[in-house]
């Protein structure tokens, strides 16, 4: 039988400090996205196990369950973006594309790895449905940034990668199936030390091998690892010839799975000469083709934002073009979420301090005491009601 | 720059022989020190912790880098990234038993006891063979449960195999082979990447095998 001050493992309380800070930064996100046309939308708490259960990237192990009264198996929602694939295919299903959707939502799931995790958080995010063109990647992109460059976080990093490109390489290395899921497992599990010794050592042709080799070496994007765009040098770094560029890498990458590659690798550069000039200081981005994202629902661009020291991503999007087939409206999609009590404390945004004022009045003068109080509210002012009649 | 974690104890001055073979200036009383940060003169920080709280270190990112056994790797399943096998801290995880209960259990007994400071692997281990087993978690001197008749297997590291010889145990089986690794935070490998990847590089050319270039 639990105390009667505890909470279920991994539920938080938010005391004020907190709860004002989560509110302003939830106001501040929103009015950010609505800016750019995004509109919020809510889905309930609970979803079918059979529905969104089966469809959501979240390992079924993570999710939080129960069952309902007629014995249906419920799941907590355990992310926002498949309960939004539903609802964009069920009741908005007559509202032409594009869309432009954008939540603050708890979401749950389940820690069974660390009792102090939390089972419950808020995520942050917008989806843009139905556009599968640069712009909306970059904006996606640029909206994840900026959300954290507005909130006062400074040292970020952005890691870029394209869901489409390691597995073509992959197929084109090892067109034993077995051999390409086994690095594939290793680089999931981030064991770069097995991944590299597989590299030394498998047999394979010489181009290939240095075309694997740049998964073990994440590329800097800046201008001078972009080439050409030297008009706004957010980042002067001195180019020197051992220095490998975007163009190095995509040579390498062509010369082992041939033009394939090519038509992601140019987007990727695109986008990454569109965002980089936007970068704030102390924000630095690169491109990582052994990525693999904690879920994998990603099917073109994909990225997670850190901040120094938070461990693990602040910030996960990416395009996701198969979702919202499984709900019968085939369109493309991308979109980001934050989660939002992890980017906390690396914020330093500014809430105003609204002077309390002690206002005494009647009982018989209620009214009038309450016109007053709306008075000095419109000054600025919080105020306090107290009935003159209180034994205190 | 970096802030690297390392054990203390048995694979302490095998760590630091290779750093100071790479050019790191580690200070000569740094095994005797009760201190647990340490400044270097080349502007890295070296942090001592106890092994098993190595991979905790990082995973928080306080740590950019640690260096542990992949046996604590394995039990722990931290969400970090494991960059280089280091070839130092070489063991074995083993099952063992007592001379007496080598094939046979204890009468009346459905089940093998066994003792581990190792619960997920030994549970692991025994999973994959089909065999029920109770696994008795503690976490140091494994070797005194059987002597005291709490199990009649322990699963625990193995480098010489004296202490087993000592207590009359009899290894059965290796399960793994054990090396130390190099690991590093998520967040130290995107922000670090160029130091971290140096490193890397520097441990790799010590070792003069396997070796990645671009």
């Amino acid at each position: 039988m639990p105390e009667i001050f505890e909470k279920p493992r991994g539920f938080h309380d938010a005391l004020p400090a907190l709860a004002r800070l989560y509110r302003t930064l939830e106001d501040m996100w929103r009015s950010l996205y609505m800016g750019y046309g995004y509109e919020e939308v809510m889905t309930p708490t609970l979803e079918y196990a059979e529905t969104i259960g089966q469809l959501t990237a979240v390992k079924n192990g993570r999710l939080l369950k129960l069952f309902d009264a007629d014995g249906h198996l419920l799941v907590f929602r355990p992310e926002m973006t498949t309960p939004i694939a539903r609802m964009v295919s069920a009741e908005l299903k007559h509202k032409k594309p594009p869309l432009r959707l954008m939540y603050t939502a708890s979401v749950y799931r389940r820690q069974p790895e660390a009792p102090t995790h939390h089972a419950a958080w808020t995520q942050v995010g917008v989806e843009r449905i139905g556009d599968a063109d640069l712009s909306s990647d970059a904006e996606i992109l640029f909206l994840s940034l900026e959300s954290l460059k507005r909130a006062g976080v400074r040292d970020v990093h952005l890691v870029l990668s394209d869901a489409r490109l390691l597995p073509i390489v992959l197929d084109q290395v090892f067109p034993d199936s077995n051999t390409k899921t086994t690095v594939l497992d290793h680089l999931r599990a981030r064991n770069l030390a097995e991944v590299r010794r597989l590299i030394a050592t498998l047999p394979m042709a010489g181009p290939c091998r240095t075309a694997l080799s740049y998964v073990l070496y994440p590329l800097s994007l800046n201008a001078s690892t972009l080439g050409g765009t030297t008009s706004s040098m957010a980042l002067p770094v001195e180019k020197s010839k051992d220095m490998m560029t975007f163009d190095d890498v995509r040579a390498a990458l062509v010369a082992c799975a041939g033009e394939k590659v090519s038509r992601p690798l140019q987007t990727m550069h695109r986008i990454s000469t569109m965002i980089t000039p936007l970068l704030a200081d102390s924000y630095t981005m690169s491109v990582d083709l052994g990525l693999i994202a904690d879920q994998e629902y990603y099917t073109g661009l994909f990225f997670e934002g850190y901040v120094l020291k938070s461990g693990v991503p602040v910030v996960r999007g990416g395009r996701y073009d198969t979702l919202l087939a499984h709900f019968g409206r085939p369109l493309p999609a991308t979109g980001f979420a934050l989660d939002m009590e992890r980017v906390a404390p690396y914020t330093t945004v500014e809430h105003p301090v609204r002077p309390p004022y002690r206002l005494t009045y009647r009982p018989d003068q209620f009214s009038e005491a309450i016109k007053r109080a709306e008075a000095l509210q419109e000054q600025g002012y919080t105020v306090l009601l107290e009935s003159e009649a209180d034994p205190c | 720059m970096l802030t690297l974690a390392v054990p203390k104890g048995r694979v302490l001055p095998e760590a630091l022989n290779l750093l100071k073979q790479i050019g790191w200036p580690i200070p000569d009383d740094i095994t005797a020190s009760r201190r647990l940060i340490f400044d270097l003169d080349n502007g890295q920080r070296l942090i001592l912790a106890k092994p098993v709280d190595v991979p905790v270190y990082v995973q928080y990112g306080v740590a950019d880098l640690g260096v542990v056994g992949k046996d604590v790797l394995l039990e722990e399943r931290a969400d970090v990234y494991e960059l280089l096998d280091l070839g130092i801290g070489r063991c074995r995880l083993a099952l063992a038993a007592p001379q007496a209960y080598v094939s046979h259990l204890k009468p009346n007994r459905e089940m093998l006891r066994v003792a581990t400071k190792y619960p997920r692997l030994a549970r692991q281990f025994f999973a994959e063979r089909g065999e029920q087993v109770e696994i008795v978690a503690l976490s140091g001197s494994i070797e005194l449960a059987p002597l005291l008749g709490l199990a009649e297997r322990i699963v625990d590291i193995v480098s010489t195999g004296q202490t087993l010889r000592e207590n009359g145990l009899v290894e059965l089986e290796t399960i793994s082979e054990i090396t130390s690794r190099l690991i590093a935070s998520r967040t130290g490998y995107r922000f670090k990447q160029d130091h971290i990847l140096r490193l890397v590089h520097a441990l790799e050319a010590l070792q003069g095998g396997v070796r990645v270039d671009l």
